[in-house]
């Protein structure tokens, strides 16, 4: 059998409609703290998830104890799933970092992007702060709950 | 299909992804490890060689995210998923996923799993295979209460009658004799009735002591299919096994190669490919098959001392398309081994014991090995089965085997946490374990004859 060249394979994360990985999908975007995400493959496939508004707060009262503990100085902005973390969205390359070392962002700004193939998903700060100590390296592998960065609490 | 490929990811956690993630180094293929959030805490970043975190500690949400996990595997360029044992392993749907994905399942195809996973179509295809069944139809029994009798006899007393919607242990009565079939059909149809809304009742040969004897098998892609001996895994709590070994004892060698070559022969017919497992109960020189698992089992160790074998190889080998050398298996087993499975757990109350341990020491030396996970400062989480670590023992002949896991039990010491050390201890110094071939009620009787805490 032929090998598979990986960077011209089909999508492999499967069939869109799969309710696995709806349930999935929509589970990360819950605790990503965003509301919204869309997806559209190159072969004209797409999925949206919109996120009602009363649904979130209990899933993530369920993830919360599970988090590892914080710094009491700051707090860390976490990856809502494991991917490859993006500075910046994929189509605006040209911009900076959404998220720069001593950069103010607001509760409910995007701080990065995690992505696998087709999906991406926000970074999203939940409080107002100064960015810190920046861990996730561009384009680098980042773990489900992995640190992206340190947010130092404004003041 | 095999493939060639050149990376595994590895969808599980504990000694058995250690043991995948060697078997891969080993063989110059690149391991890629996922955790939970549990799992991940205390080591290192992916970047760096530790695991992938692909979600929150609850195992519906990490290990059996058949999302989450194909999406880890895309992300790091894995070519091939190794589902280890549990969790996903024979879950046919998920590996139905990863080949529709355009990668590999090491293990077999999705259609086996499904065959083996479905009672009654596993024991049909055992039956066109040869493979010894426990007597009896695989139907309702009849009204007439003399054809139900001649049915009895056909299989041989005793006998047991189930209700075919029980379950439980209810709705079941042994017969031992053909003046208690009347009585016995009428009383437990009135109560699966009762109870389950069904009267129907089915009937099979009632096994009293049977020991659990399992054959170990191995599967390439090309119609190439072997039995690697034998295992005896009697010693059992509650249906969980606490101590196996290899080869069971007292089973002529010429039942043996003829069981094995039925269970090589069912895999043939079924398309299998990877390595499996026929477990059947032994009594009275017969054997009657149980089920298959169509995957690694936890116990798989015992046949790799005894045989010369590395099954993880063999089964990455295979799943890569290799052609399997069936001449290499075709040994009768080299010495004894045992295996103590090792738990995080009260050994009076046998009750899960999570927490950090604080200190180990494993034994070492000639013959001895252990698969673990866990070294002084790791948590024990209780999110996820207890076991902790296999302690393997491998000599010559059974009674030095013995004597060996006598020894590597004393040497062994994990402390911060209760484990089931103990029950080891006081299995090995159990005079009719020693002399060997107890039936799986051997340990439960043992357990309420000896007050607790005493050895």
């Amino acid at each position: 059998m032929a090998r598979r060249d990986r960077s011209t394979g089909r999508n492999t994360i499967g069939d869109l409609s799969d309710p696995a990985l709806i349930s999935t999908l929509a589970g990360w975007l819950e605790g990503s703290g965003a509301n919204a995400l869309e997806i559209t493959t190159p072969d004209g496939g797409g999925l949206k998830i919109v996120l009602a508004a009363g649904a979130r707060a209990v899933r993530i009262a369920e993830t919360v104890p599970e988090a590892p503990a914080v710094r009491p100085e700051g707090h860390a902005v976490r990856a809502p799933m494991a991917g490859l973390f993006r500075d910046r969205h994929p189509a605006a390359m040209e911009t900076g970092p959404l998220a720069g070392a001593g950069r103010a962002l607001e509760a409910g700004a995007i701080a990065g992007f995690v992505e696998v193939g087709p999906v991406l998903l926000p970074v999203i700060a939940s409080k107002a702060g100064m960015v810190g100590e920046i861990h996730a390296r561009a384009e680098g592998l980042i773990g489900y709950g992995d640190a992206v960065l340190t947010m130092e609490p404004s003041r | 299909m095999g493939a060639p490929f050149t990376s595994v990811l590895i969808a599980n956690r504990g000694e058995i992804a250690v043991r995948v993630e060697r078997a891969c180094l080993e063989l110059g293929l690149r391991p890629v490890l996922i955790a939970s959030e549990a799992d991940r805490a205390g080591r290192a970043r992916p970047d760096e060689g530790g695991p992938l975190a692909i979600g929150p500690s609850a195992p519906s949400r990490s290990y059996l995210n058949q999302a989450a996990i194909l999406l880890a595997a895309r992300v790091t360029g894995a070519e091939a998923v190794h589902p280890g044992y549990g969790f996903l392993s024979e879950n046919a749907d998920f590996a139905e996923a990863v080949e529709a994905a355009g990668l590999t399942f090491v293990g077999p195809p999705a259609s086996a799993i499904r065959i083996m996973g479905d009672k009654i179509a596993a024991k049909r295809a055992m039956m066109a295979a040869g493979v010894p069944c426990v007597p009896g139809p695989g139907e309702p029994l009849p009204e007439r209460v003399e054809t139900v009798r001649a049915i009895a006899g056909e299989i041989g007393y005793p006998v047991i009658i189930k209700a075919a919607g029980g379950g439980g242990g209810r709705g079941m009565r042994v017969v031992r004799e053909s003046a208690e079939v009347a009585d016995a059909v009428a009383i437990t149809r009135e109560e699966a009735r009762r109870a389950f809304g069904r009267p129907e009742l089915y009937m099979e040969k009632f096994l009293e002591h049977p020991r659990h004897v399992e054959f170990q098998v191995l599967c390439d892609n090309h119609g190439n299919a072997v039995w690697v001996g034998h295992r005896d895994c009697s010693v059992q709590r509650r249906h969980q096994k606490v101590v196996e070994e290899a080869p069971a004892p007292g089973i002529a060698p010429e039942l043996a190669e003829r069981i094995g070559a039925r269970c090589a022969e069912a895999c043939r017919q079924i398309g299998y490919r990877g390595v499996g497992t026929f477990e059947f109960l032994y009594e009275n020189g017969e054997f009657y098959f149980i089920e298959m698992n169509t995957r690694l089992q936890v116990e798989h160790p015992v046949t790799e001392m005894t045989a010369g074998v590395d099954l993880v190889h063999e089964q990455l080998r295979v799943a890569q398309g290799a052609v399997l050398e069936a001449s290499r298996f075709a040994g009768t087993a080299r010495g004894h081994a045992f295996e103590c499975r090792v738990n995080a757990e009260d050994p009076e109350t046998f009750l899960a014991a999570p927490g950090r341990i604080t200190a180990v020491r494993f034994p070492s030396g000639p013959g001895i090995r252990v698969d673990t996970h866990v070294s002084a400062g790791y948590r024990v989480s209780p999110y996820y089965d207890s076991l902790i670590a296999k302690v393997i023992v491998h000599a010559p002949t059974r009674e030095d085997a013995v004597r060996r896991m006598q020894m590597a039990l004393s040497q062994t010491r994990i402390e911060g946490i209760a484990t089931n050390l103990p029950l080891h201890e006081r299995i090995f110094a159990d005079p009719d374990f020693v002399r060997g071939c107890v039936d799986i009620h051997h340990l439960e009787k043992r357990l309420r004859e000896e007050p607790r805490g005493e050895a």
